[in-house]
This record gives C-alpha cells, sequence and structure tokens, in this order.
C-alpha cells in the first residue's frame, strides 16, 4: 500500500500570533457572556423542541418504524447538547439517555415500547419540575433510566 | 497529544482567521458563533448543509472548520472524508474540530478514520473549544494520504513499533537503543546547551 506523508502549512498557528488580538482569559469570559446573552432564545427553542419530541412520541409504537425513531433519536440529541450547553443537566441526561435507548435497541434488535414511554415521562418530569427540592429525586430517575436500557438491550456493544 | 494547559494571560489573535462552521440546528449555529465572536473570530462562515460547506471549500481559504455529526443533507463524517480526499489545496488538510453529542455505536469508528483533527463531545463548553483551538494551533502532525485513509496521522505518540514488530514507516525509532554511530558532543557544545536562554513567550 502507498502511503504519502505531507507537511501542509498551519496558517492558524501564524495567525495567532499576530498584533493586537485578547488574552485565553478574556476570551474565555467573552464567549461565555456572549452565551449568556442567547440564553433565553435558545432555551425557549429547546423548550418547543422537547414538546415536538413528546409529540411525535405518540407514533412509535410497540413496532416502530425506523424512520420514527431516527427522528425522534435527532430531536433528542439535539435537546441534549442545548440543554448541556445552558446548564440544564438532568434535562440533558435524560434526552442522552433516549439517545442510549435508540441506538442501543437497534444494535441489539429489541424495542420495548414501556422502557420508550419511561423516557418520554422523565422528559416531562424535566421540563416541569426545575427545583432545587426535586433534584434528588430527578437522580433517582436518570438512574432508574440506565437500568432500563440495561435490562431491555443487554450489555453496551463494541464499538465498530 | 499537545494538552499543555493554556496560560490564561497568553495573548491570542483570530481576527483575521477564516472559520468554517457547520451546524445543522440553528440554535447550536447560535451558539457556536457566540463563542467563536467571543474568542475573537469577527464573521465566520456559516454553513447548515454538506452542499454549501463544499461550495464553500471551493471558493475560501480556510483556517479552520468546526463541524458537527448532523448536518442538515449529510453526516459530518461523510463531509470530513469528502474534504480529505477533495485534492483542494491547502483546504484539504485545513485542520477539523469534530463536534459530537451522543455518538451511535455503529459511528465510533467513522469518527476514529474520517481524518478530523481532534473531537470535542457536546454540549459546547467554551473552555473546551478554546483549549481544542489552541491545540489546533500547536499541531505538528504530517498528513497522510493512502487508499484508506487521508488526513492527520492519527497517531500522537512516537515511541517505536510494538515489541517484536518491525516497524512501518522509515521514521519509526527503534525499541533498542544500541551504539552510538556518531561522534560524542564536545563540552562546549554540552555546555552550551545549559546555558540559560532567554523564553519566548
Amino acid at each position: 500500500m502507498t502511503v504519502k506523508r505531507r507537511r501542509f502549512e498551519n496558517r492558524l498557528s501564524k495567525l495567532i500570533e499576530l498584533p493586537g488580538g485578547k488574552t485565553v482569559q478574556e476570551a474565555m469570559d467573552d464567549a461565555e457572556s456572549n452565551m449568556e446573552s442567547i440564553r433565553d432564545k435558545v432555551l425557549g427553542a429547546m423548550d418547543k423542541k422537547v414538546l415536538q419530541l413528546l409529540d411525535s412520541a405518540a407514533s412509535v409504537t410497540a413496532d416502530p418504524n425506523p424512520e420514527a425513531l431516527t427522528n425522534c433519536y435527532n430531536m433528542a440529541n439535539e435537546i441534549f447538547a442545548l440543554a448541556g450547553a445552558f446548564g440544564k443537566v438532568q434535562m440533558g441526561e435524560a434526552a442522552y439517555s433516549l439517545c442510549e435507548l435508540i441506538d442501543r435497541s437497534g444494535e441489539a434488535g429489541k424495542w420495548s415500547d414501556p422502557a420508550f414511554q419511561a423516557h418520554m415521562n422523565a422528559l416531562r418530569l424535566m421540563r416541569h419540575d426545575e427545583t432545587e427540592e426535586g433534584q434528588e429525586a430527578r437522580k433517582v430517575v436518570l438512574t432508574g433510566l440506565r437500568s432500563v436500557i440495561d435490562a431491555v438491550t443487554g450489555p453496551v456493544p463494541k464499538a465498530r | 497529544m499537545a494538552s499543555a494547559p493554556t496560560n490564561p494571560k497568553a495573548k491570542i489573535n483570530l481576527e483575521r482567521a477564516t472559520v468554517l462552521l457547520m451546524e445543522a440546528s440553528p440554535q447550536g449555529m447560535d451558539i457556536l458563533v457566540q463563542v467563536l465572536n467571543g474568542f475573537g473570530v469577527r464573521t465566520p462562515l456559516r454553513a447548515m448543509s454538506g452542499a454549501s460547506a463544499m461550495e464553500m471549500v471551493k471558493s475560501h481559504l480556510l483556517d479552520l472548520i468546526i463541524i458537527d455529526a448532523q448536518l442538515s443533507d449529510m453526516d459530518g463524517y461523510d463531509f470530513v472524508k469528502w474534504l480529505r480526499t477533495s485534492k483542494i489545496e491547502p483546504n484539504c488538510a485545513a485542520p477539523v474540530i469534530f463536534m459530537s453529542g451522543h455518538t451511535q455505536v455503529s459511528s465510533v469508528t467513522k469518527g476514529r478514520d474520517c481524518g478530523a483533527s481532534f473531537l470535542v463531545a457536546k454540549p459546547i463548553v467554551p473552555r473546551v473549544l478554546l483549549d481544542r483551538v489552541i491545540w489546533v494551533v500547536r499541531e505538528n502532525r504530517v498528513f497522510i494520504e493512502c487508499p484508506t485513509y487521508s488526513g492527520p496521522d492519527r497517531r500522537f505518540k512516537f515511541v517505536g513499533p510494538p515489541p517484536g514488530t518491525e516497524g512501518r514507516r522509515s521514521d519509526d525509532l527503534p525499541l533498542e537503543v544500541g551504539v552510538a554511530n556518531t561522534p560524542n558532543m564536545s563540552q562546549d557544545a554540552i555546555d552550551s546547551l545549559l546555558q540559560p536562554q532567554k523564553a519566548q513567550l
């Protein structure tokens, strides 16, 4: 097998050293404050996405079609990314768990509608209860979701 | 791996960098734009689809590409693979930071083999993303082109071939140092190496 090894100029390493700019700390502070300026807008859109996911869950049955599941997977993955970026960690974890359920069920060739509905209920809970007092209860729910996935799909499949 | 901690007081200037952001979600794109603006990038190019990004690769000189695993018309892995084999120089070798939320089991090896420079797990955290940008700046890996892979060398460590095997590369380091085949350094040369040097920041 022929392997070519080449070196290309790393232009970014030259540009970044040009006079001017800002310190690393200033860059991080500015990025964080810019993010704060869009927090409400993004979290509003994320909430709509959660409602959309809960609506579309109605089309997922005991024998769901792959397209409906892919749609749910993509929405859950987006909710995970948006929620996590703004500190909504538990909402993000519930959405991530749904991605995990759909992916691992596909790999294992098994499907459990009750496991899917448990995830929908968890997302409803995360959406309605963001109180400090409810945090421990939500943690228990998230732990339960992980057990549900393991019970339905078996061990984590190997990467390929 | 270039993972030395970044000095918070070090200066960076990204004002003149041309950065292409690829993300299918409008809110995800908003987050990226705000973060990159905070880093000092003036007007990042934006593409929500692979098709529009391909046009930008053909028409702009890119210094950095930040791409999500899921685009509106194709997946990010396929885009990076296209870029690396496109022969559009120098953009085909542009640094690529690949972002991924949940990664499907079937995509793990695709992520390793697509040719991205670094992978970043979502959700986006400014500190983590800036660290990866700085890794890219320090990056000095060779670009590999072969029938099964195009992209930065996936090996970060050069410790020679595994024990008991022949190295495949001419510059693989041998496990045994062996006998010296050049004269010893003079004491003057050694002393000059130990002289205090002016640090370059």
